[in-house]
């Protein structure tokens, strides 16, 4: 699933963005791509918390803040049918740079809640709605829905009506 | 008609609901020797404040009483509660009936309105706030949401709120406008005034009848 | 960026001092020091049906004493699953449900995924369309401002602040009533543009109700901007720094209360908004006060953006021409066959969307609300997230809570503006 490039000249701040990335991973980077004036790099599972903790740190990326952490679920792609997006943002370079990890079926992550600590829900989120594993985190149970829910919601294969029939869409049996 | 309460409708279960019973005191039972089949049964029909039955005019007093001192419960949910706080707002100004002080205990309040979806994490407070109402109580689904799930067919969200508990007046909308809310409120009021009810006849909520109880 | 504070309220006429980071963290450790570990809790449960919870939100309080040692939140209660929604609509039939996120401003939430999708396709918004969508924009800021206002400070105790409140809220709600027909839920934008051109008369009365406004305005800091009851209650409570801003990702009006000049509109304009002169509103003790003074100037700022736009309204279509992805115009479909053949293209299939994914944040007036999508080259998205303010502002509620007293983390809770169907989703 391969952005289509573009021919559209990058923006100055992006580049030094990319090409301090480059010169940090070099050929461990799997990949980046640039779509519309963004900036995405496939990060493998390994460096994954190196180039959060890099991004963070590095004086010239300064990416303060950590924008949105979420999964996503590719059917079609059989070796690595599971992706993790985050989304970075630097409030005093006003960039942002997207950063991909492809999963196995079953694979985890490390948790980025060490690097900043607004990617508790998110991974909360993502492990509730896509069974995303996330090592070292602190408390990774159900978030939005109820304790007793099975299944993984935004799955592909899940259905959007849910797996409980009848209009209720839950069993009340001991909750009230 | 109305011999036995609902199970779990009220926090009083007390009286004739937990046994059944029905007891009646010699002054009314004197008072209906001579009364038609109508007012003998209206007399029975009595199940509100429990082991006592009352005349049928006294209950008509009562229900013009509540009628204008409606209070509902202190329970937003989504977007419709923003209507609904409007229409207490100055504009719409509800205070003219007698319904604006939104009581934040469900002890203290005449019925609910039920403004926004109501999640499968929502559902099991929704009952247990309507079970802690206590009797006569009265409740208003506010919204497509309430009615009936609206766009939200969705694993997350219960098919309208009737599938948890007996609804008296339903008031479409997406969100309703404050005088639409306002109309179904009016509506309601005709039926405190005559203490009718959308538990009359049932022998448990919706909610507890879907787990066999 | 500009930001240097403007004065005009009773808080200008004191010596204007900027704390630093370091004395802010001091102030906030101070607060984190009444906590001491190992004393016995009991343990109290807010919400989600609390009189002074914002909504369904549920915050299990450990209190020592009166002080808040630890908080354990719990969302939910609204998700609907809006994300699964999303992968079975087509883009245009997700507008009316992006009016659900948010309730309080829900034209910011269309705003935002309009924005987002004409990112993705491509799509060039018409010049009138844009000021339109800005007027719009910050009409909805007003109404949200307001609204919290008034709760906010019912939070504190006035009833009475609740119902002014309310009084000038309608009168947005009627410019809004005129131009889609909705008070609260408005899906008033379209992808390319907005459903309808504003009627006649509208701009006169919006002009009147944005000269009318500021009068309100004064009013209420007359109320309470030098009240003592709430400057006592208020200030120095709430403290989030902008490094915990940045760690937890407060953004919005608690953002420019550290001190930092982050406004998307500024920053990463769109629609009409770099056309337009205004200032970003901030402040600098990052306490609950100050989140206050920070919104109280938005709205002034807002209503001179919404002249400045009305002064220069241009003329020409509200809706882009750009058949692949653009609904047509309502009134052509009965009568031009292209127009028609173009309706049922994008009613019965969809737009036709090329391949690519694209993350669009824009200044919703609760904070940045990233859209991200990921399309697959057909008409419905493959996966579309949407990373709202709310989420991440109740995420945040228990560093905020420590070492505060249980009767001010209603003001704390009611100051960083949450709405649960935002934050559910």
């Amino acid at each position: 699933m391969e952005a289509r490039q573009e021919t559209v000249e990058i923006p100055e701040a992006l580049k030094v963005v990319f090409a301090r990335l480059e010169e940090e991973f070099g050929g461990r980077l799997l990949g980046s791509s640039f779509f519309r004036g963004e900036l995405t790099f496939t990060v493998p599972v390994e460096d994954y918390i190196a180039v959060l903790k890099y991004c963070r740190d590095t004086p010239d990326l300064a990416f303060e803040r950590l924008d949105s952490l979420l999964g996503n679920h590719y059917p079609g792609r059989k070796e690595a049918p599971m992706e993790v997006v985050v989304h970075l943002t630097s409030v005093s370079k006003n960039t942002r740079l997207r950063l991909k990890v492809m999963l196995a079926e079953g694979q985890s992550l490390p948790t980025a809640t060490g690097v900043w600590p607004s990617a508790d829900w998110d991974e909360r989120e993502t492990w509730e709605m896509y069974g995303i594993q996330f090592d070292g985190h602190p408390n990774l149970i159900r978030l939005l829905t109820t304790e007793d829910f099975e299944g993984f919601p935004l799955r592909k294969d899940f259905p959007l009506q849910g797996t409980v029939g009848g209009r209720i869409r839950t069993d009340l049996k001991g909750k009230i | 008609m109305g011999m036995t309460k609902p199970v779990g409708l009220g926090a009083d279960t007390s009286g004739n609901a937990a046994t059944g019973k029905l007891e009646i005191s010699h002054a009314t039972l004197a008072s209906l020797k001579n009364a038609s089949d109508a007012q003998v049964r209206e007399a029975l029909d009595e199940e509100h404040i429990p082991g006592v039955a009352l005349p049928a005019n006294l209950e008509k007093l009562l229900g013009f009483g509540r009628s204008f001192s409606w209070w509902p419960l202190l329970f937003g949910l989504a977007c419709c509660a923003i209507e609904m706080m409007a229409t207490a707002g100055p504009r719409y100004d509800l205070s003219r009936f007698g319904m604006e002080a939104m009581r934040a205990s469900p002890r203290q309040a005449d019925g609910m309105i039920v403004a926004g979806w109501c999640t499968t994490k929502m559902a099991p407070r929704v009952v247990r706030l309507y079970e802690q109402i206590p009797d006569p109580k009265w409740v208003v689904a506010m919204g497509s949401c309430a009615i009936s799930g609206n766009i939200w067919n969705t694993y997350s969200v219960v098919q309208g709120i009737d599938a948890l508990i007996p609804v008296d007046v339903y008031v479409p909308g997406c969100p309703p406008r404050p005088e639409a809310l306002w109309e179904g409120l009016e509506m309601l009021r005709d039926k405190v005034k005559q203490s009718r009810h959308a538990y009359d006849g049932l022998r448990t909520i919706p909610a507890r009848a879907a787990i066999g109880e | 960026m500009g930001g240097a504070p403007t004065n005009g309220h009773a808080h200008g006429a004191e010596a204007v001092h900027r704390p630093t980071l370091e004395e802010l963290k001091e102030r906030k450790i101070r607060t984190r020091q009444r906590v001491h570990e190992g004393q016995e809790t009991i343990t109290v449960s807010m919400g989600p049906q609390h009189p002074s919870m914002h909504g369904v939100y549920q915050a299990v309080v450990d209190l020592d004493g009166e002080i808040i040692v630890r908080t354990r939140p719990g969302i939910g209660n609204l998700h609907r699953g809006v994300e699964k929604l999303a992968e079975q609509m087509t883009y245009h039939q997700f507008i009316p449900v992006t009016d659900r996120l948010d309730y309080v401003a829900s034209f910011a939430m269309n705003h935002g995924y309009c924005e987002a999708v004409e990112k993705l396709m491509g799509v060039e918004v018409p010049r009138r369309a844009r000021y339109i969508r800005t007027i719009a924009h910050e009409l909805v800021r007003l109404a949200n401002h307001i609204l919290w206002l008034g709760v906010h400070i019912m939070d504190f105790g006035a009833q009475t602040f609740f119902l002014i409140c309310f009084r000038d809220r309608e009168y947005i709600l009627d410019l809004f009533e005129m131009v889609c027909g909705a008070r609260l839920t408005h899906s008033y934008a379209r992808i390319g543009g907005v459903s309808k051109d504003l009627p006649e008369g509208w701009v006169g009365r919006c002009r009147s109700v944005v000269e009318f406004l500021p009068k309100r305005f004064d009013e209420y800091e007359r109320l309470i901007t030098a009240n003592r009851i709430f400057n006592k209650r208020a200030r120095n409570i709430g403290i989030f720094t902008s490094e915990d801003c940045n760690a937890w990702r407060i953004t919005g009006p608690t953002l420019r209360s550290t001190g930092i000049a982050r406004d998307l509109r500024k920053d990463e304009p769109y629609a009409a908004y770099d056309e337009v002169d205004f200032e970003v509103a901030v402040e600098y003790n990052s306490d609950v006060y100050d989140r206050f003074l920070v919104r109280m100037k938005e709205m002034r700022e807002s209503c001179k953006i919404i002249r400045q736009c009305l002064d220069n309204l241009p003329d020409g279509p509200y809706l882009a021409h750009d058949a692949a992805h653009v609904l047509p115009l309502k009134k052509n479909v009965l009568r031009d066959s292209a127009a028609m053949i173009q309706d049922f293209m994008h009613v019965l299939r969809g737009p036709q969307v090329p391949k690519g994914e694209v993350y669009r944040a824009i200044e919703v007036p609760k904070g940045e609300m990233g859209v991200y999508i990921v399309s697959d080259g057909g008409p419905i998205p493959q996966r579309l997230h949407l990373s709202t303010p709310s989420f991440y502002h109740g995420q945040a509620v228990p560093p905020m809570f420590e070492g505060e007293m249980l009767a001010d983390s209603v003001g704390i809770f009611g100051s960083i503006d949450v709405v649960l169907g935002d934050c559910d989703r």
